[in-house]
């Protein structure tokens, strides 16, 4: 190794070639690289050359020598090539140029370029620029960066020099954000963490920031609710909370924990007195212009340190901050334009008309054909053949009776025409400044979306505000705001029920032509009466989107501030204040005469949430020997978290289409919420190195939480990692870089959630003034801490030159005295009850596998990352006396989500068909099929493992990225199949219409023995109203497994060339895709969806979801 | 649960949208708001009697063990046994599993504990304190003697109830009728507990903002019901039911599937939409069914008093209830005078428990009356069903006890008899 490489003996015969050709060459042969700038050999510099196994390093004299040309050999397999020293007296100058990546040749942001022997120094701006006053008497620069071979360049009399940094490829380290913020080598790190620059959530941006990160991490799984907010819940390594409610990944921006959660609006999913809407969180508000980069730290030993809330793993969101850059002020804009489209339908027929079973006529009112068919919602009827009807569309006479039929036919876009494009337009400026002491970024975005329903959409202006002050030798400073302002005049109702758009498409019959609820009140009548002129029973959707509206204003504020103190050589104090608070003002709605609110509703409300976080940290950093170093470190945080909620609520109005509470018919109802906590801890840990290749951590943290109980809210909680990096412990063969392995185990403790006020019976206001109730939880006075105690051993390798590398974990995680409201028997008095629960464990396998199948020194580039997880989770044990946890009910408790001992979390249960000992389905004396008598297992809703492979082509300024998300198995409930199958408004329905027909399967005799059966279904409706109604919850029971063309995106970036003619800087261009296909045997539109259902997102069950969509877009970046 | 199951079940109304209590369909999540939402109110109930016990408030001790007899009284009805003796449990001593009883058994301690209730009352003293929205009793001792009455009302359903199966109940009702001063009963309508609706929430007719469609345009009278007030030409009929042409016309009951479109054509009475917002929907007992109760243990010889005088008193009180000018001749006209027979007797006590729980479904249970019309449409075998299922929700929560009370009742299934209706 190392100098022996300049001895391989090389064989070369060259006439009148490039110089950088004979290089490639020669490096093929010595397995090695040349790395220099462009304009170190110029393009049309040839030689003759004809050498027969000679060692390298006499060959690159003869060739290089002549040129003024110096090499050395850096690492194992770099050869860097540059102009020979020149010992010559310059004055003082200025030094400017770029650092680029050698392999990419992108610039490198944030590399440290120092004068050497001085202090004096810069680090290059987002292009890799810098800009560096050099005196007189030194004349050598020095570039370093994290990951990258330092280099030592000569200036000579130069100005301009262009340095290309080279990956150390035996160390190539990434700096990780851990937790509270700080940053550490990957490589010391004992615990699996994965890092995405900030392009990962802007290249083809989502409705949400973390819904842009679908198939970029393995073992993160998104719980997505659908809609133009795009609230998710995130969880990372597999779901082990049976407490649907709780917030899942902890999520922290610049050190700050945001909220994830939204108050709903009290309503759920399935016919409820009003219906759920997503309002979004501070979760959903974060602009992902300002996003630096991500790490999720998918452990509980990495988010240790952040206490209770981050258990179930953190996603760390670093945002930007000024680049230091000697040109001063820099400036870059970004802006993109979407288009949202519907991307798949249910499978809709549309053969046959309204109507009830064996209805050969259709009449719109009492006709001479007879009595009036139109009020059903089942498509029963006429099959459309050309016949004509007494219709809607009927010409009448002055009595309003219809005189003449017309055509019966299918209107096929009478459902799809209510949509229309979406468009999302999003503009973002962003300013940076170095001053002497200092950076600051300032950057503005500006996003308006339309989303797909008409009428509906928002608008999102946000404000990043960063400073780093270095303001004596001693102290610096850091301060970072961002500010977010969302706001609509109409987000979508969701859910299964009047004023939710996706009801009214469930009831909507092939033969009606959509135009016809255009005029949506009674002539004469407006603001009064809708018109409906089918059933009464569902609201007109236009009317939906234009009258019933649910406004909302949030102002979200997330910053810190903080400052780090040397007190002595090696020991820091480090002051940090957080803020993360929100105000929301909601307003909802409704006209007269709407199905759910006969004289009109208007409700406000006011949300406000704060979380403050302040803390200190003592850091002391010692070489006790020059193999070893010592980080030591001390801290303390108070978290207050404090949530007011005020809903005003005038659910019947005296004027109509007037929206304020003065207008209530009788004294407006008020509720108010309000949930205080506050958290005390200390904690403390150390990072030791050996000789940097062995590491290890140790913590420790005690929490005072409270809303636990006094004798239990005290509760401390360890970790412990270990990280080798093996590559430089042992010998290992030549073509493995680096290889390290690593593992953790840590214990986390939970208090109990926000707003937890049941450790003893605290009546509650009734509806009776003065009145108090009961509550409906059973309190527990003896809660304990919850437990999360898990271990994980993983490993790193980078093999062939880093062509092929992959990094492998696998932990076990449990999860110990859950605390939960447990849903308990009503004859106890009480529906639900708190305690601590449950062992449930999870186990599974995170692999990530990068490579470079194409890397050619033409510029062409294939890279490739395969993220794939599984994860397995089983709920060992309930001890809360039955054996099982309903973590839902949906659909009138037809339908519920369940925790079974020795089974695993989150199971589907309902009735399904009866079957016989052979699995097949029975039917009764007449021919249709039997349910069962109680509930059986119809699957886990958690997939069996998800995958995405990220594939990325560049040719020069080129790039093309094709992102394939795939997820296996999971289980998904539709009621929108159920709904549209007992109406016979799909085309599975469609066999058997008018002879009826035999179901495959058997029928009982009744000496308990079973034979085919060969009974006809006479009636149809009968049939599939067994089949596919609503008890049926096996038959609307489906695999959820997809493939998604995921993200496609091809960019354009100027090359320096051009730019140089400008006054440019930077400037890409970009179009791109979004979940451009789905691949999927889901009935519905998308499998990838769940619930939501007041403010709690449930997996495994589709109620009147709405479509899902296909986004194209196109993204420009400038800077300057 | 009276409007949208009793009322099809016992052929008042029919729905017009194929439906499915009316052809004898109940699906199994029909069972669960009852269920649910009587044993949380329990709570409260149960807790207003601890209360009271603690500050030994006599008037609010026997309040509280009377709304609780009469809540338990219609779990029971409609579901068989159900958890009784460990129920109510779940705080301070968590007992979140209870076991469910015998039906006699809860029958025998609800008629203990209302007999307890009635030795409680101080009526020489109001109800204090707090209001009282049933009868005011806070602001007079007459109305809280009405609470006295009513427990006493409520007492004799119940016996009368478990009567044929129980010689014990047939020994309390005779001391109960031979002692009308320890055991004083309804005597007038305004005696009858019915929670008067006004028009400002929380006493605002729950009806008030429902959906028209829901209350009386998915469904009509029914044939037999409207037919049979016709027979009578009942003045009652103009308060409840609107007019098709100056007649009351009803729809068949137990239609075929398919036919609602047939059906939906009859041009038929509806419920009168002023319902919605009357204040009298809230009926818990009303002072009719007292007499009906005394006519039929007349009838039964358990008094000496005479059962026609009781039954016309009866129909007296459910004209004045519902404030219809009862016409001088209706107690004569024909079907209406008093002919001596139970089945006359309970169909009078059927029209007049029209919105009144599930009672009419309860008493056709026990005695069979009135007999109804089996339409071609009716499934489980022509058979009006029994009860309740319990709720699925049952089966995970409370496993083993819902294995042994199935078991005992002979399975969780719609026509299993309950206790008195055997």
């Amino acid at each position: 190794f190392g100098q022996q490489t300049l001895q391989t003996r090389v064989s070369l015969s060259a006439q009148n070639s490039r110089l950088d050709d004979v290089l490639t060459q020669l490096g093929t042969q010595a397995q090695l690289r040349f790395v220099y700038s462009g304009n170190t050999i110029a393009a049309d510099d040839r030689v003759s050359l004809s050498v027969q196994n000679q060692p390298l390093n006499q060959v690159l004299d003869r060739l290089l020598s002549p040129r003024k040309l110096a090499y050395a050999l850096v690492g194992q397999n770099q050869v860097v090539i540059r102009q020979a020293e020149e010992r010559t007296q310059r004055p003082a100058a200025t030094v400017t140029g770029r650092v680029t990546d050698a392999k990419t040749g992108d610039g490198i942001p944030g590399v440290n370029v120092l004068v050497r022997g001085t202090q004096q120094g810069t680090t290059t701006d987002v292009d890799g620029r810098y800009s560096l006053n050099v005196p007189s008497d030194r004349s050598e620069l020095s570039f370093s960066f994290v990951g990258y071979l330092p280099q030592t360049i000569p200036i000579g009399n130069r100005s301009t020099i262009n340095v290309l940094l080279a990956e150390d490829a035996r160390s190539l380290n990434e700096v990780v954000v851990t937790a509270l913020g700080i940053k550490r080598e990957e490589k010391a790190l004992g615990y699996a963490t994965q890092k995405l620059d900030g392009n990962a959530v802007t290249d083809a941006p989502a409705n949400s920031v973390v819904n842009a990160l679908s198939g970029k991490v393995a073992g993160l799984n998104l719980t997505k609710t659908d809609g133009p907010m795009g609230s998710s819940r995130v969880t990372l390594r597999g779901e082990s909370i049976l407490d649907l409610n709780s917030p899942g990944a902890l999520i922290v921006v610049d050190g700050e924990p945001i909220s994830t959660g939204f108050q709903g609006v009290g309503h759920g999913a399935y016919l409820g007195g009003d219906s759920p809407v997503d309002f979004g969180s501070a979760l959903t508000d974060i602009d992902p212009n300002n996003i630096e980069s991500i790490n999720v730290l998918k452990g509980p030993a990495a988010s240790a340190l952040y206490g209770s809330r981050a258990g179930s793993g953190a996603i760390i969101i670093t945002t930007k901050s000024g680049k230091r850059d000697q040109k001063g002020i820099g400036v870059t804009l970004n802006s993109y334009i979407s288009v949202d489209d519907v991307n798949r339908w249910p499978d809709y027929q549309y053969e046959y008309g309204q109507g009830t079973a064996g209805q050969n006529y259709y009449s719109y009112g009492t006709t001479a054909d007879g009595p009036g068919t139109h009020n059903t919602s089942s498509a029963w009827g006429p099959r459309f053949d050309g016949q004509s009807f007494f219709q809607y569309d009927s010409p009448r006479d002055a009595n309003g009776l219809p005189t003449a039929r017309t055509p019966w036919v299918p209107y096929k876009d009478n459902r799809k025409d209510f949509f229309r494009k979406g468009i999302t337009l999003n503009n973002n400026i962003s300013i940076s400044n170095n001053g002497d002491k200092g950076t600051t970024r300032l950057s503005l975005s500006h996003l308006k979306n339309d989303w797909i329903l008409p009428n509906t959409g928002y608008q999102r202006i946000s404000v990043g505000f960063s400073n780093q002050s270095q303001i004596s030798t001693n102290l610096s400073t850091n301060v970072k705001l961002n500010y977010y302002n969302k706001f609509s005049d109409n987000l979508p109702t969701t859910g299964y029920n009047n004023q939710s758009i996706m009801y009214f498409l469930a009831f909507q019959n092939p033969n009606i032509n959509l135009d016809w609820y255009k005029p949506y009140w009674v002539p004469g009548r407006e603001g009064i009466e809708q018109s409906h002129p089918f059933s009464s029973l569902i609201d007109n959707p236009y009317l939906i989107v234009n009258e019933m509206l649910n406004k909302s204003n949030r102002h979200n504020i997330t910053g810190n501030v903080s400052a780090t103190y040397t007190l002595l050589k090696g020991l820091d104090l480090t002051l940090h204040g957080g803020l993360d608070a929100g105000y929301e003002f909601r307003s909802q709605q409704r006209p007269m005469n709407t199905q759910k609110f006969q004289a009109g509703m208007y409700r406000q409300q006011n949300v406000f949430n704060v979380e403050t976080n302040t803390d200190f940290l003592l850091r002391y950093q010692l070489k006790p020997s020059a193999d070893f170093q010592v980080t030591a470190n001390a801290g303390g945080n108070v978290l207050i978290q404090s949530q007011k909620f005020t809903n005003q609520l005038a659910d019947r109005l005296v004027i109509p289409g007037v929206y304020n509470l003065a207008n209530s018919e009788q004294l407006p109802l008020t509720r108010s919420d309000r949930a205080d906590k506050q958290i005390n801890s200390l904690y403390g840990f150390v990072n030791l190195a050996y000789k940097n290749v062995a590491f290890f951590d140790i913590t420790g943290r005690n929490d005072w939480s409270s809303t636990l109980p006094r004798q239990n809210n005290s509760f401390f909680y360890p970790s412990t990692t270990l990280s080798l990096i093996v590559s430089d412990i042992v010998k290992l063969p030549s073509w493995v870089s680096y290889a390290k392995v690593r593992g953790a185990y840590a214990s986390v403790g939970y208090d109990a959630r926000l707003g937890t006020y049941n450790l003893e019976k605290v009546y509650e206001p009734g509806v009776f003034p003065g009145e108090l109730e009961n509550p409906n939880i059973i309190a527990n006075p003896n809660l304990r801490p919850q437990r999360n105690n898990s271990w994980e051993a993983g490993t790193e390798w980078r093999l062939f030159k880093n062509r092929l590398s992959f990094d492998l974990t696998v932990y076990r995680q449990l999860t110990i005295d859950q605390i939960l409201y447990a849903p308990v028997e009503y004859a106890s008095g009480y529906n639900s009850s708190l305690i601590n629960m449950g062992r449930v464990v999870n186990r599974g396998i995170e692999l990530t596998l990068t490579g470079s199948p194409i890397k050619n020194a033409r510029g062409f580039n294939w890279d490739a990352t395969l993220n794939w997880a599984m994860n397995r989770n089983m709920v060992e044990e309930l001890n809360n006396g039955t054996g099982s946890v309903v973590l839902a009910r949906y659909v009138g408790s037809r339908v519920t989500l369940e925790a079974r001992e020795g089974r695993p979390l989150g199971e589907l249960y309902g009735l399904g068909f009866k079957r016989s000992p052979d699995g097949q389905i029975v039917y009764d004396k007449t021919g249709y099929p039997l349910l069962t008598d109680q509930f059986i297992n119809l699957g886990t809703a958690t997939p069996k493992w998800r995958g995405g492979l990220a594939n990325t082509f560049r040719y020069r300024g080129l790039s093309l990225s094709v992102l394939i998300d795939h997820q296996q198995g999971g289980r998904v409930y539709s009621l929108t199949n159920s709904v549209l199958g007992e109406q016979g408004k799909i085309t599975a329905t469609l066999p058997g219409r008018y002879d009826g027909l035999i179901g495959p399967g058997v029928t009982q005799n009744a000496d308990g023995t079973y034979v085919p059966n060969t009974t006809k279904a006479a009636n149809i409706v009968t049939y599939y109203s067994r089949l596919y109604g609503r008890d049926n919850v096996e038959a609307n029971t489906f695999d959820a497994t997809f493939t998604k063309l995921r993200e496609v995106r091809l960019a354009y970036t100027l090359p320096p060339s051009v730019l140089g003619k400008t006054f440019l800087r930077g400037a890409t261009i970009g179009i791109y895709g979004r979940d451009l296909y789905n691949w999927t045997k889901f009935p519905g539109f998308d499998p990838e969806t769940s619930t939501l259902d007041n403010s709690t997102i449930t997996p495994g069950l589709e109620i009147a979801q709405f479509p899902s969509t296909r986004t194209m877009g196109a993204n420009l970046t400038v800077s300057f | 649960r009276s409007h949208r199951l009793n009322h099809e079940l016992m052929q008042v109304t029919v729905s017009l949208t194929d439906g499915q209590f009316h052809r004898y369909v109940l699906i199994p999540s029909e069972s669960d708001y009852l269920w649910n939402n009587y044993y949380l109110t329990l709570t409260n109930v149960q807790d207003m009697y601890d209360r009271a016990r603690a500050t030994n408030n006599r008037n609010h001790m026997a309040v509280a063990m009377t709304v609780r007899a009469w809540l338990f009284q219609n779990l029971t009805d409609t579901y068989g046994d159900v958890p009784y003796f460990q129920a109510l449990k779940g705080y301070p001593e968590y007992q979140i599993t209870p076991k469910f009883d015998p039906q006699a058994q809860i029958y025998a301690d609800l008629v203990a504990k209302l007999d307890t209730a009635n030795a409680l009352y101080d009526i020489t003293k109001p109800f204090s304190p707090g209001t009282d929205a049933l009868f005011a009793a806070e602001q007079s001792t007459t109305n809280m003697a009405k609470w006295k009455r009513f427990t006493n009302s409520l007492r004799l359903r119940l016996l009368m109830r478990g009567e044929a199966k129980s010689p014990e109940f047939q020994q309390q009702i005779r001391t109960m009728l031979a002692d009308p001063t320890r055991y004083p009963l309804m005597t007038a309508v305004d005696q009858s507990a019915a929670l008067k609706f006004t028009a400002v929430t929380p006493l605002l007719n729950p009806f008030a903002d429902d959906r028209d469609y829901d209350f009386n345009g998915s469904n009509a009278f029914a044939e037999y019901f409207i037919n049979t007030l016709n027979s009578w030409q009942d003045p009652r009929l103009a308060v409840w039911a609107t007019s098709v042409s100056g007649k009351f016309v009803g729809v068949p009951s137990g239609y075929s599937l398919g036919d609602s479109p047939k059906v939906s054509a009859i041009a038929s009475s509806r419920l009168n939409k002023t319902l919605k917002t009357s204040p009298l929907l809230g009926t818990i007992m009303q002072y009719a069914e007292t007499e009906f109760l005394l006519a039929e243990a007349a009838l039964k010889g358990y008094s000496s008093d005479s059962p026609k005088d009781h039954y016309e008193k009866g129909i007296r009180a459910s004209m004045a209830y519902w404030g219809a000018t009862m016409p001088t001749d209706f107690l004569t006209r024909k079907g209406v005078a008093y002919s001596g027979t139970l089945e006359q007797l309970i169909t009078q006590k059927y029209i007049s428990l029209f919105f009144t729980e599930m009672q009419q479904w309860a008493e056709y249970r026990r005695t069979g009356f009135p007999v109804l019309p089996k339409g071609p449409g009716l499934e489980n075998n022509g058979q009006l069903p029994m009860r309740l299922t319990y709720p699925l929700s049952v089966q995970s929560l409370n496993k083993q006890s819902y294995d042994e009370a199935t078991a005992r009742i002979g399975g969780d299934n719609i026509n299993a008899k309950i206790w008195w209706a055997k």
